[in-house]
């Protein structure tokens, strides 16, 4: 009660003294089928509403994002659902040189993402950087609680970052992920040589990296970036990449990566006493500028694990007006062949956009498994009769194994707005 | 067969669509400017007026459609524009043409930022009291980048795409058609001149980087979980698509992907929680059925006896052990590992191996002190526990050579 109070005195305050409040609101109601049983199936229509707003005072904001989503017909577990995904209040260029976020919000991070309800500080001088974060994992299904055990269920990190000119970038990192795993019972001897039942709990599950990144970029030359990572736990290397991209030649780009990886698992795993290997892979690539308007790229990659190889191989055409692609893959990851159609075209300045997707796939998981075909059409129309407000319909159309004939219709409303006080 | 035309016949359509689109949007030709038009120099009037007093319109004008080029009117309140014999300072022999304005998509109030707000002409068109056409300026209209020093959510002016752009459907930047765009896209959005958040705010970005992390959620017959799409596109097929991160039918591919670490699940998934939903979901739903890996199924899968070398099972977890990790690695449960790699006895070799002999050996491990240490989940003799007499079991291993 004591932090509902301490909250809404705080909103309050910000809502009153706010100079400007922007954001987005959108509904949407989706229909789909839940098959229970061959032939047996009932009809489901969800609602998804999601709202953001920003409120901001000079350098002051409070961010905020929330969905909440619930069945309309044939309510399901945990319906209503309510997900924080940010709540957070931003303070920027303090003293010229910090920017300091307090609440629920996102990390980008190298080896860690996702949400963390914590503290993010960033300092900047000159060619420096520094950025520290730490805070507590958040509950399932982005609920507005915080963990109950900050001291075993937290992420904490930093980074320093250099940027001794505008085309070169060096970075150090360090992050440390714990996940608190659930207690339990099992079934043990005791001392006395007797079958017991003992509680189960075991210390939080790691990650624990130091990092380094080096990115370098010469316009119209070359784009060179790599990335290190360090496992202190494992005390091994847990992953390296170098990608580079050459773009001399006008129009025309080729690029090459290499990755070398260990599996990412956990410390106290018990899957980290087992003998396994890691992986390599090599990834070359060409794209194309026809024009303004057509891009055509190719990828092909190669996988090579302990004992095995696999490859993948994706072709496409990037037009404004939509993609076209082509990919498969072959070897240990399993076969396929997938072709995608994407397209969308705005007309009467925005008024109306309609669109249109299609994917045509076909695959085989080993060589083992027989063949299946997917299938999954979209098509869709987008009304704006205002800038601030449109209206979305969509039907879509899905082919598999499970579900020969499952059509789904979205509709949705989009809703911005920015007012000045 | 039918079927298969049906589809083959409406992928080429989509195709012919997109491509006829595409070839057949023409790129500007090299545009007739106003300097073949009429005699005019910016720098020499910019001396004598303010801009209002030539583009007269600009306080009232509300559109980027409205006519903003100076009028007869505008110019005769210096020139004697009845004067036929001072024609040529301004115009050339028999061109009499209207004046060229450019067609903008964007949606743009000059009333709005010059008349309320106060705005200086010169803080966007630059460098107008140097030249003399205005396609000539090195800046004749600000760049994103200088809108969005305002337009950028944090106080003033929204940041919403379509605020300015009439359409947002084709302003995909040429960088990220490229081939390597989705690899390096994470490098890119670190570097000093990064500009992600022109267009992208955070939202945009946790579509991805967020997803499921710590749900423990699937689409079973009791729980649907969709993702949504709440970025800042208005009209695109993007704020269209509900499962906008995968394809919707991606839970039969995902396994490809996963196999061939063609992405990095765990950078949205929890693997512990989310895998372990559909992949021991005990047939609650009909859909669910098939879950497991075919080679599970397939004859040698596990040998067992001490020597056999474990057969199909151990290669695949000594390729891969991160997919055996994504369906077995359940929290609040022993993994089922330990249905076989149990060290009931405390005697070596008597078990399917696990790990190398003098695993860990030289190590002041966790097992000393704590009851929880993962090793106790497979030696479970009775003198596996913190503080066990090393001359027995367990402690034996390391302790009595």
């Amino acid at each position: 009660m004591k932090k509902i109070l301490i909250a809404a005195v705080m909103f309050t305050t910000l809502v009153v003294t706010a100079q400007n409040l922007n954001g987005r609101f959108s509904t949407s109601l989706y229909t789909f089928e839940r098959f229970s049983a061959p032939e047996v199936s009932e009809l489901n229509v969800r609602s998804l509403s999601s709202l953001y707003f920003n409120l901001s005072k000079d350098n002051i904001t409070l961010r905020s994002r929330l969905n909440f989503e619930t069945n309309i017909a044939n309510s399901l577990n945990n319906d209503p659902r309510l997900r924080f995904y940010n709540l957070y209040v931003e303070a920027r260029n303090l003293l010229n040189v910090a920017t300091i976020r307090l609440g629920r919000q996102s990390l980008y991070n190298g080896v860690a993402g996702g949400l963390y309800d914590g503290v993010n500080l960033q300092l900047r001088h000159g060619i420096f950087k520094l950025e520290g974060f730490y805070g507590g994992n958040v509950p399932e299904y982005q609920k507005l609680e915080l963990t109950d055990d900050f001291a075993n269920d937290f992420i904490l990190g930093g980074e320093l970052t250099v940027y001794p000119t505008d085309e070169l970038r060096i970075a150090v990192n360090y992050t440390d992920k714990n996940f608190k795993a659930q207690d339990y019972d099992a079934i043990r001897l005791n001392e006395f040589n007797v079958l017991d039942t003992i509680l189960i709990q075991r210390a939080s599950n790691q990650f624990k990296y130091l990092g380094a990144e080096v990115s370098y970029y010469i316009p119209k030359l070359i784009e060179i970036n790599s990335r290190y990572n360090y496992d202190l736990n494992f005390e091994q290397t847990s992953r390296f990449e170098i990608g580079t991209r050459y773009t001399q030649v006008e129009d025309f780009g080729v690029s090459l990566y290499y990755n070398y990886r260990e599996p990412r698992i956990r410390y106290n795993s018990i899957f980290s006493v087992f003998n396994f290997s890691n992986t390599e892979e090599i990834e070359g690539g060409l794209d194309y500028k026809f024009s303004d308007v057509v891009t055509a790229f190719g990828k092909f990659a190669n996988v090579t694990y302990q004992d095995e190889d696999s490859q993948r191989l994706t072709l496409g055409v990037n037009t404004t007006y939509g993609t076209v692609s082509y990919r498969t893959s072959f070897g240990y990851a399993g076969e396929l062949n997938s072709f995608s159609v994407y397209t969308a075209r705005s007309f009467d300045d925005g008024f109306i956009t309609p669109s249109f997707g299609l994917t045509v796939s076909s695959y085989r998981l080993s060589e083992n498994d027989p063949k299946n075909n997917l299938l999954a059409l979209l098509a869709g129309i987008n009304i704006r009769p205002w800038s601030k407000l449109s209206f979305d319909l969509q039907t879509q159309y899905v082919s598999n194994k499970i579900y020969n004939n499952d059509f789904r219709i979205l509709f949705k409303i989009n809703h911005w707005f920015n007012t000045n006080f | 067969m039918k079927k298969l035309y049906t589809y083959l016949a409406v992928f080429i359509l989509g195709i012919s669509v997109i491509f006829v689109t595409a070839f057949t949007t023409q790129e500007e030709p090299q545009e007739k400017t106003n300097e073949s038009i009429i005699i005019f120099s910016h720098s020499l009037h910019a001396e004598l007026s303010d801009c209002e007093s030539c583009h007269t319109g600009v306080l009232e004008s509300e559109s980027l459609s409205d006519r903003l080029i100076p009028e007869k009117d505008a110019c005769a309140m210096c020139h004697d524009v009845e004067d036929m014999d001072a024609c040529g300072t301004c115009h050339y022999d028999d061109v009499f043409e209207p004046l060229l304005q450019k067609k903008s998509e964007l949606i743009f109030s000059h009333k709005f930022h010059v008349a309320e707000k106060g705005m200086d002409c010169a803080e966007c068109h630059k460098d107008f009291e140097e030249i003399n056409y205005s396609f000539e300026s090195s800046q004749a209209n600000p760049p994103m980048m200088q809108c969005y020093s305002c337009h950028n959510d944090k106080a003033v002016a929204t940041n919403e795409c379509s605020a300015c752009h009439t359409a947002t459907d084709n302003l995909l930047p040429q960088n990220h058609r490229t081939a390597s765009f989705f690899d390096n896209h994470k490098f890119s959005a670190m570097a000093a001149t990064a500009d992600c958040a022109m267009c992208h705010n955070d939202v945009f970005c946790e579509d991805c980087h967020v997803a499921t992390i710590g749900i423990d959620e699937s689409n079973l017959v009791d729980n649907f979980y969709t993702p949504y799409s709440p970025h800042t596109y208005l009209n695109n097929t993007k704020q269209q698509v509900i499962t906008r991160v995968h394809d919707l039918n991606y839970r039969f591919l995902h396994g490809i992907d996963a196999k061939g670490k063609t992405m990095e699940c765990q950078t949205c998934h929890q693997t512990e929680t989310f895998c372990a939903e559909c992949h021991s979901s005990n047939h609650q739903d009909f859909a669910a059925e098939g879950i497991m890996p075919s080679s599970h199924l397939q004859q040698g899968f596990v040998m067992i006896g001490v020597g056999s070398g474990g057969g199909e099972h151990s290669r695949l977890a000594r390729r891969d052990i991160e997919r055996c990790a994504s369906c077995h690695d359940v929290q609040g449960a022993d993994a089922n590992c330990i249905l076989c790699h149990v060290d009931p006895d405390g005697v070596k070799g008597t078990n399917p191996k696990t790990h190398d002999i003098n695993f860990m050996s030289s190590n002041n491990g966790d097992w000393h002190n704590d009851a929880g240490s993962v090793c106790y989940n497979c030696h479970t003799d009775a003198n596996a526990y913190p503080g066990g007499n090393m001359n027995f079991g367990f402690c034996a291993y390391c302790h009595n050579n």
